[in-house]
C-alpha cells in the first residue's frame, strides 16, 4: 500500500498542480479583472499563467500515465516517521512561538527535536538545547535588536 | 582607458573593504559557510539562506563582505564532500567527484583538496577582471533598455532556464507558470489590486521572498538531512605530507584553470547556463585536450582543477546580468540579491553609477572572500574533514531553529514562519519528483518585473507585439533567439521521449 503510494507521487504532484491551475483561473475568473491585451487588469497575468499551469500540468499528468509509476529516487531512502515528526515539530513550534514565546518555544521544539532526532542522554541534548535558545535569543535581541516574540506572562 | 578606470575604482573597492571589522566577517562568513556547505545535501543556496540572517545587524559593506565570505566558503565546503566522500553538496560540484574522490581513494585527497582550493581562487580572480571590464559596458547598455528589451530578456531567461537547467523541460514549464502565480499573490504593485489573499491581512505584502527560499530549500534541504538515509561518516585517508601540489602540479595545471576560467566566466554571462553546464563543458574540452585522457576519471589534478576552476568563475560571470541587470538567473544570484535587497541595495542598471561605493566594494569583498578562503582552509582541511563525522540529530534540530530565527526577523511575522514550513512541504514534494527548484524562485522573483515590462510592453504598441519588436531590435532579437531556442528544446524532448518508448 506504501510502495504504490509513494510510487504514485508524482501523478499525485502532477494531479495536483492541475487542480491549482484549474482553482487559480476560475477564482481570477470571477475575482479579478482580466481587461484586454491593449490594456490589461490585475486578472490578466494569473490568467495566463494559471492556463499555461493547467495546459502544462494535464500533459505532464497525461506522460506520467503513460509511463510505468516509480517511486522517485529521492524518496526511497526517506523514513517517513522521521520526517513526519520533524514537519509535526516544526508547526507545533509555529503555532506556540507567539502564545509561549521564543525562548520558552525554542526551548521545547529544540529539545524534542534532538531527542526523537535519537540523541542519547538527556543532560547533553538538555545543556546544548538551553544554551542555543539563549544563545539565539541573546543574538537577536541584543545584538541585532531585532525583538523576538515574547509571551505576556514571560 | 575606461577599463583602467575601472581598475582603479576596484582597487579602491578593495581598499575600503580592508577595515578589521570586515576583515573579521570576511573570515567568519567563510568559516561559518564552509563549515554548513561541507554538511552533505546543504548546498550553497541552502547555506546562504540559512546564514543571511546572521548578516542582519551590519552595514550594507560589511554584510556584503561577510555574505561573499559565507558564498565561497559553502561553495568549498561542497567540494570539499565532492572530493573526501563523493557527496556533492552542490550541482556545480558533481564534476569534482570524477577525479576528486578517485584521488582521495588514492591518498591523494589533501593534494585534491588543495588543488581545488587554489583553481577556485584562480578562477576567481579571472572572474572578477572579467566582472571589472564587463559589467560597467554591460551597465551603461542596459540603460537603453526599455520594458520591451526587459520583457524580452526575461522571457528569454525563463525559457533557458525551463529547458538547459531544467532535466524536464514540461516540468520547468510547469513550475515557471506556479512561481509567477506565487508572486501575483498580495498587492498587485502594477494595477494596484489585491490577488488571492483571501481577506488575509498577512497576504496582503505577498509572499516574502527570503522566507520562500529558506522554505522550499532551507527547511526541504533540512527534511532531506533528517529524514534520509543516515551518511556513513567515512572519510578517506589521506597523507599530510601530500597536502599542497608540487611545482610540476602547478605546471600542469595553469593552462587548464585559465582556459576554464574564460569558459566558465563565458557560460556564467548566458542566463540559465550557470556553472553546472559549464563544468561539464570544461571537463569535456579539457579530456579532449589532453594528452593523458586515460587518467580523466581515474584521478586526475586537470579534472579537479577544470571543474573548480570553472564554476568559480561562472559565479562572477553570472553576476554581470544580477549587478548590472538586477536580473538572477539562478536560485543562489536569487538568493543573493534577496540578500542585497534585505540590506537596502538594489541590483540594476544605475546600482553601478548610483552606488558606485558599495558597488565596488563588492567586487573588492569577493576578491578578499576569495584570499580569506584560501588562507584558511589549506591549512584546515583535516579539521573539514572531520566536519563529517558531526552528530546530526544534533545539529540539524540547531540549524532549524537558526533558519526560524531568520525567517521570523525578516518582518517580524509569525504568519512568515507559517509560510515558510508550508513552502518548506511543498517544495520538498517537487523536488523528489524533480522540478527545478531554480526556475520555480527565479520565475517568482521575477514574476513583479516581468509583469511590469510586459503590461509596460501592451500598453506601449497598443497590444502588438511584432510592432514593439520591430520598434525596439535589441528586444526584438532577445524574444525572437528564446522562441528558437523553446522550439528546438521542445522537439528535442519529444524526439528524446518518442525514442525511449520505442526503445522499450
Amino acid at each position: 500500500m506504501k510502495k504504490k503510494l509513494l510510487s504514485w507521487t508524482n501523478r499525485i504532484i502532477s494531479i495536483f498542480l492541475v487542480c491549482l491551475g484549474i482553482f487559480v483561473l476560475i477564482y481570477s475568473n470571477r475575482k479579478l479583472e482580466f481587461g484586454s491585451v491593449t490594456n490589461p487588469k490585475g486578472g490578466f497575468t494569473p490568467i495566463i499563467f494559471s492556463s499555461g499551469l493547467i495546459i502544462f500540468g494535464i500533459i505532464n499528468t497525461v506522460f506520467e500515465f503513460i509511463k510505468k509509476p516509480e517511486i522517485p529516487e529521492k524518496l526511497k531512502n526517506i523514513h517517513w516517521d522521521k520526517w513526519i515528526i520533524y514537519m509535526a515539530e516544526c508547526a507545533l513550534y509555529v503555532f506556540l512561538i507567539d502564545k509561549v514565546g521564543y525562548f520558552v518555544d525554542t526551548t521545547i521544539i529544540l529539545f524534542a527535536m534532538i531527542k526523537l532526532s535519537g540523541a542519547k542522554g538527556w543532560l547533553k541534548p538538555l545543556l546544548i538545547t538551553l544554551a542555543t535558545a539563549f544563545l539565539l535569543f541573546a543574538m537577536f535581541n541584543y545584538a541585532m535588536k531585532i525583538v523576538l516574540p515574547k509571551a505576556s506572562w514571560f | 582607458m575606461e577599463i583602467l578606470s575601472s581598475f582603479i575604482l576596484l582597487g579602491k573597492g578593495i581598499l575600503s573593504c580592508l577595515t578589521l571589522q570586515n576583515l573579521l566577517c570576511c573570515t567568519i562568513g567563510s568559516l561559518i559557510g564552509s563549515l554548513i556547505g561541507v554538511l552533505p545535501g546543504i548546498g550553497i543556496s541552502g547555506t546562504v539562506a540559512i546564514l543571511l540572517p546572521v548578516t542582519y545587524g551590519f552595514d550594507p559593506l560589511t554584510a556584503l563582505i561577510m555574505l561573499s565570505g559565507i558564498y565561497f566558503g559553502s561553495a568549498y565546503g561542497g567540494a570539499i564532500t565532492s572530493i573526501l566522500i563523493n557527496i556533492p553538496g552542490e550541482a556545480t560540484s558533481i564534476v569534482t567527484c570524477f577525479d576528486g574522490n578517485p584521488l582521495a581513494k588514492k591518498g591523494k585527497g589533501g593534494k585534491a583538496l588543495s588543488i581545488s582550493a587554489i583553481s577556485s581562487f584562480l578562477g576567481g580572480c579571472i572572474g572578477i577582471i572579467g566582472l571589472t571590464i564587463f559589467a560597467t559596458m554591460l551597465s551603461r547598455v542596459a540603460l537603453q533598455f526599455g520594458k520591451v528589451e526587459f520583457f524580452a530578456i526575461i522571457i528569454f531567461g525563463l525559457v533557458l532556464l525551463t529547458t538547459v537547467a531544467s532535466k524536464n523541460m514540461l516540468k520547468g514549464l510547469i513550475v515557471v507558470c506556479l512561481g509567477v502565480l506565487i508572486g501575483c499573490i498580495g498587492l498587485d504593485e502594477v494595477f494596484g489590486s489585491l490577488r488571492f489573499t483571501f481577506g488575509v491581512v498577512d497576504l496582503f505584502k505577498g509572499v516574502e521572498f527570503v522566507t520562500f527560499i529558506m522554505g522550499v530549500y532551507g527547511i526541504t534541504e533540512l527534511l532531506f538531512a533528517i529524514a534520509g538515509e543516515e551518511e556513513s561518516g567515512e572519510i578517506m585517508n589521506y597523507s599530510k605530507a601530500d597536502l599542497y601540489p608540487t611545482k610540476s602540479d602547478f605546471k600542469a595545471i595553469w593552462k587548464t584553470v585559465v582556459r576554464c576560467s574564460c569558459l566558465g566566466f563565458g557560460m556564467g554571462l548566458i542566463p540559465g547556463c550557470g556553472g553546472t553546464l559549464a563544468t561539464f563543458f570544461a571537463y569535456g574540452l579539457e579530456r579532449s585536450l589532453s594528452k593523458h585522457p586515460e587518467e580523466f576519471g581515474e584521478g586526475s589534478i586537470v579534472g579537479v582543477a577544470a571543474p573548480e576552476a570553472t564554476n568559480n568563475a561562472a559565479v562572477y560571470g553570472s553576476m554581470v546580468p544580477l549587478l548590472s541587470l538586477g536580473i538572477p538567473f539562478s536560485s543562489s544570484m536569487a538568493i543573493m540579491m534577496s540578500a542585497f535587497i534585505v540590506h537596502g541595495i538594489t541590483p540594476g542598471p544605475l546600482f553601478i553609477t548610483e552606488h558606485p561605493d558599495l558597488f565596488w566594494g563588492l567586487i573588492g569583498s569577493m576578491l578578499i572572500g576569495n584570499i580569506i578562503l584560501l588562507i584558511i582552509n589549506l591549512p584546515f582541511v583535516g579539521i573539514w574533514a572531520s566536519m563529517l563525522k558531526v552528530n546530526f540529530s544534533i545539529l540539524m534540530p540547531i540549524i532549524t531553529m537558526v533558519t526560524f530565527a531568520g525567517g521570523y526577523a525578516i518582518n517580524g511575522s509569525v504568519f512568515d514562519l507559517g509560510v515558510m514550513v508550508v513552502c518548506g512541504f511543498f517544495g520538498f514534494f517537487l523536488n523528489v519528483c524533480g522540478y527545478n527548484m531554480a526556475a520555480l524562485a527565479v520565475s517568482l522573483f521575477l514574476c513583479g518585473t516581468l509583469e511590469d515590462a510586459f503590461v509596460g510592453t501592451m500598453t506601449l504598441y497598443k497590444g502588438n507585439l511584432l510592432s514593439a519588436f520591430i520598434n525596439r531590435p535589441i528586444g526584438g532579437v532577445i524574444f525572437l533567439a528564446a522562441i528558437i531556442f523553446f522550439l528546438y528544446s521542445a522537439g528535442k524532448n519529444f524526439y528524446n521521449f518518442a525514442k525511449t518508448k520505442n526503445t522499450k
